[in-house]
């Protein structure tokens, strides 16, 4: 289980995550919803590991850990291919034949040549999936992957990642400001202000996978009253 | 350029060339030659000054590919460690400040007369621009790729090497641009003082032309060194397209 302790983070003395507690029980989707600005991006960033901690603790990281953030972050001067080879060339295990079958389960198997200028916002966006999912995480960041998309690139972009959550069983973390994004995906919500970052509402979504639309207009309603 | 705003420049040129023109007919040849002055000197003394573009031409790309390598190297220095960044801070901005004609004597006591001089100076004028440009780019690339590589567990040299570099190139290229046109008039100025007429410059020219009440080779030789920092950036830009334009759809 990851837990957060006490998390303090005050860049440039900015209290920005003070006496943050939580805890993610393994396999499960969170989405931590709330404003922009108000230090959720920042908290993924801490679970994950790439932002040092001022205070408190985070436990229970795992060693394989995949980010999808909401810029699609490719090396522009690398192809789709070259691309999901960088976490084998900075030393990250991948099974072999791993990105051949990356590359086919996010549907870009005609394009694995092409630099991420010709390809589409959605498409891009399928390659940052495709990456964060080649080292089989246990642990699943993924902070507004859907904001910029339309919307039946992101109905694509949300069925690839519940696919990927069963298949690999993960702990997920979605970081949201679109509360039909939580409604849809999420076993548990954590709606959050700030900052400094609190939680003000946690809500658990009892119904299946995938939701009707009824289903999601229940939670969203749900969400709203909490 | 645009493809649109050509004809503009034209006309823009052809309205200063008219304008040179009626002046110059009426300042005289020893003050100011009319352009068809200076076009038959360029024809006339074609050899000298090709042969001078050729030295000057020389002295300034050995001077901006020197800038580029020192200029490229201090800021990747200065990206690994902030004690040499501030340790090196002192230096960039001596030479940014320094007047090359003041120095170009003593260059001249060590390295004697030739093309050594205006390679230095053109170098020194050069380096700002691209350090300048280097270490800018080094801190460009966008959060969410330094997020990525530490995310991996990348290490510095693997952060410098396979994402700093590269995400340096398109600043790298601005100050590329901005430092051809430094280098040629950093040679110049070097071969002002540095150099004589075994071979002829455009620097020595210049200077010995004016001097020979030559306006018109003068001219002929300010159009040749111009001629020449227009081609250096439009073999920066070319080099630029070739290199990263794909990465951007361009």
């Amino acid at each position: 289980m990851l837990t957060v302790a006490g998390a303090c983070w005050r860049p440039d003395g900015a209290s920005i995550i003070e006496g943050f507690d939580l805890s993610l029980e393994p396999g499960r989707v969170t989405a931590v919803l709330g404003p922009s600005g108000c230090g959720k991006s920042s908290l993924l960033r801490l679970l994950a590991g790439v932002r040092a901690l001022d205070g408190g603790s985070i436990t229970g990281r795992a060693a394989r850990v995949g980010f999808v953030f909401q810029d699609p972050a490719l090396l522009p001067w690398r192809s789709v291919r070259q691309n999901l080879a960088l976490p084998a060339e900075l030393g990250v295990v991948t099974e072999k034949g791993a990105i051949e079958a990356a590359i086919e389960a996010v549907g870009l198997g005609g394009h694995a040549d092409k630099l991420p200028s010709a390809l589409s916002g959605g498409q891009r966006m399928r390659v940052s999936l495709a990456r964060a999912l080649l080292t089989r995480p246990e642990l699943l960041f993924l902070d507004e992957p859907f904001a910029a998309l339309d919307l039946a690139t992101r109905r694509e972009m949300q069925r690839l990642v519940l696919d990927a959550h069963a298949s690999l069983g993960c702990t997920t973390v979605l970081v949201t400001h679109d509360v039909a994004d939580a409604a849809r995906l999420a076993d548990r919500v954590l709606r959050v202000d700030g900052p400094p970052l609190r939680v003000v509402a946690d809500v658990a979504v009892s119904a299946s996978r995938p939701r009707s639309p009824d289903d999601v207009a229940t939670v969203v309603r749900a969400l709203e009253c909490a | 350029m645009k493809r649109a705003s050509w004809p503009v420049a034209l006309v823009s040129v052809g309205v200063g060339v008219a304008g040179w023109w009626l002046v110059a007919d009426r300042a005289g040849p020893l003050l100011l030659p009319r352009p068809d002055a200076v076009a038959l000197a360029l024809w006339s003394e074609r050899t000298r000054l090709a042969s001078a573009l050729y030295q000057t031409g020389v002295a300034s790309l050995a001077g901006l590919v020197s800038a580029a390598a020192l200029g490229v190297f201090a800021a990747a220095v200065s990206w690994f460690s902030p004690t040499a960044r501030l340790s090196l801070r002192p230096w960039t901005v001596l030479v940014q400040v320094v007047p090359i004609v003041a120095i170009a004597p003593m260059l001249v006591v060590w390295l004697g007369y030739g093309r050594g001089v205006a390679t230095v100076t053109a170098a020194i004028a050069a380096f700002y621009p691209v350090y300048s440009a280097a270490e800018t780019g080094l801190a460009a690339p966008a959060r969410d790729l330094v997020d990525l590589f530490r995310l991996y567990g990348a290490s510095r040299w693997q952060e410098l090497f396979r994402l700093r570099a590269w995400a340096a190139l398109p600043a790298l290229f601005s100050g590329l641009r901005t430092a051809a046109g430094l280098a040629v008039i950093g040679a110049i100025v070097g071969e002002f003082i540095g150099s004589n007429n075994a071979p002829p410059t455009l620097g020595y020219t210049v200077l010995f032309a004016s001097r020979g009440a030559r306006a018109d080779l003068a001219f002929a030789a300010v159009i040749a060194a111009g001629g020449l920092a227009l081609a250096l950036g439009a073999g920066i830009v070319w080099l630029e397209r070739r290199l990263i334009g794909r990465w951007y759809g361009g």
